[in-house]
């Protein structure tokens, strides 16, 4: 009797144990769903797929259509203005000589510029000599050719500052347009680009400015040559914040 | 003689029972992984081609961005050789 017990309650935990042996074990119902499942999310990432590669293609087609328009518009502009790969070549070499002696010439003090004015003069000769080939029509060189023109005109002030004696003068402009005071005079990076250098100024032109404060329009200043302000200047100086200091 | 009957029936109601109760079968199973394997391939690949995509549709306004500037450019080439002659 034990024995058919014992025999009973191994069966029973055999039966209970192969039942519910591992939980990953899935019944047939639950393999059916996960295929149905799997299958229709398969099929969906298929359409899915086709459906990109399909519209990546539209989509590299429109480009090369694109890069084809934009490659003609660029030939078609530079065959209206005469350019060929030679005469392109040769332009550009040219240009870029005149652009780096005006960015040599714009990089040197005012008094070693002087010494080279003529090198100025050769440029904008050069760049007018550029800018008159139909080439100069092409965005890529006029551009180019604008700005070496405003670096041109930037270098010019320098040498206006200069009479014909070789001294160096500077004919006050307007308050209201050019902002003229001796301080801003000094300040003038063609002048010395220092505003506390202004004494310089004042002291030079004794004779036609009594008044610091007061310069007049059309005046023609005497510019000295840049440096430390000279003991006398620094006086003059000194004499006029006392005067400045009582008011 | 009677228990013998007796362990024979729950023998065979155990294995029915056992048999009833088993999963599908192994190529069953090698079927369904075949198909989430697939899936996640695919998922890849689309994600991808996602990728692709909207790396190419980001470069049309700036293809098109150039097109009008070259455009602009040949216009203003036209205008500026007119005032030279």
């Amino acid at each position: 009797m034990i024995s058919q017990k014992l025999i009973l309650f191994f069966l029973l935990a055999a039966l209970v144990l192969s039942s519910c042996s591992g939980p990953e074990k899935m019944t047939k119902d639950q393999w059916q769903q996960e295929m149905n499942q799997g299958t229709k999310e398969r099929d969906a990432l298929r359409i899915e797929l086709a459906t990109l590669t399909k519209e990546i293609d539209s989509l590299q087609v429109l480009l090369a259509t694109l890069d084809k328009k934009i490659s003609s518009v660029n030939d078609e502009t530079i065959a209206m203005a005469g350019g060929t790969k030679a005469n392109m070549h040769a332009f550009d070499i040219a240009l870029r000589g005149v652009e780096t002696r005006v960015n040599d010439l714009s990089l040197l003090t005012r008094q070693d510029l002087l010494k080279r004015k003529g090198e100025i003069e050769a440029s904008q000769t050069e760049k007018d000599s550029l800018a008159k080939q139909k080439l100069a029509a092409l965005p890529k060189y006029h551009d180019r050719l604008e700005a070496l023109q405003s670096k041109i005109d930037g270098l010019r002030p320098t040498l206006a500052v200069t009479n014909s004696e070789g001294e160096d003068t500077y004919v006050v402009g307007s308050w209201s347009k050019n902002h003229d005071c001796l301080w801003n005079i000094a300040k003038k990076k063609n002048i010395y680009a220092n505003a506390f250098l202004w004494p310089k100024i004042w002291q030079a032109n004794r004779k036609k400015i009594s008044n610091p404060d007061k310069i007049y329009r059309g005046e023609k200043l005497m510019i000295p040559q840049p440096g430390a302000l000279t003991s006398k200047e620094k006086i003059a100086l000194y004499q006029y914040w006392q005067q400045h200091s009582h008011i | 003689m009677k228990t013998i009957k007796y362990f024979s029936c729950l023998l065979g109601l155990s294995l029915f029972l056992i048999s009833c109760s088993s999963g599908p079968k192994v190529e069953e199973v090698r079927q369904l992984q075949s198909i989430k394997d697939e899936t996640t391939q695919l998922q890849k690949e689309v994600a991808i081609k996602k990728g692709q995509k909207s790396d190419l549709q980001n470069q049309v306004p700036q293809k098109e961005a150039k097109l009008a500037q070259a455009t602009k450019d040949e216009e203003a080439t036209k205008e500026r050789l007119q005032k030279m002659q």
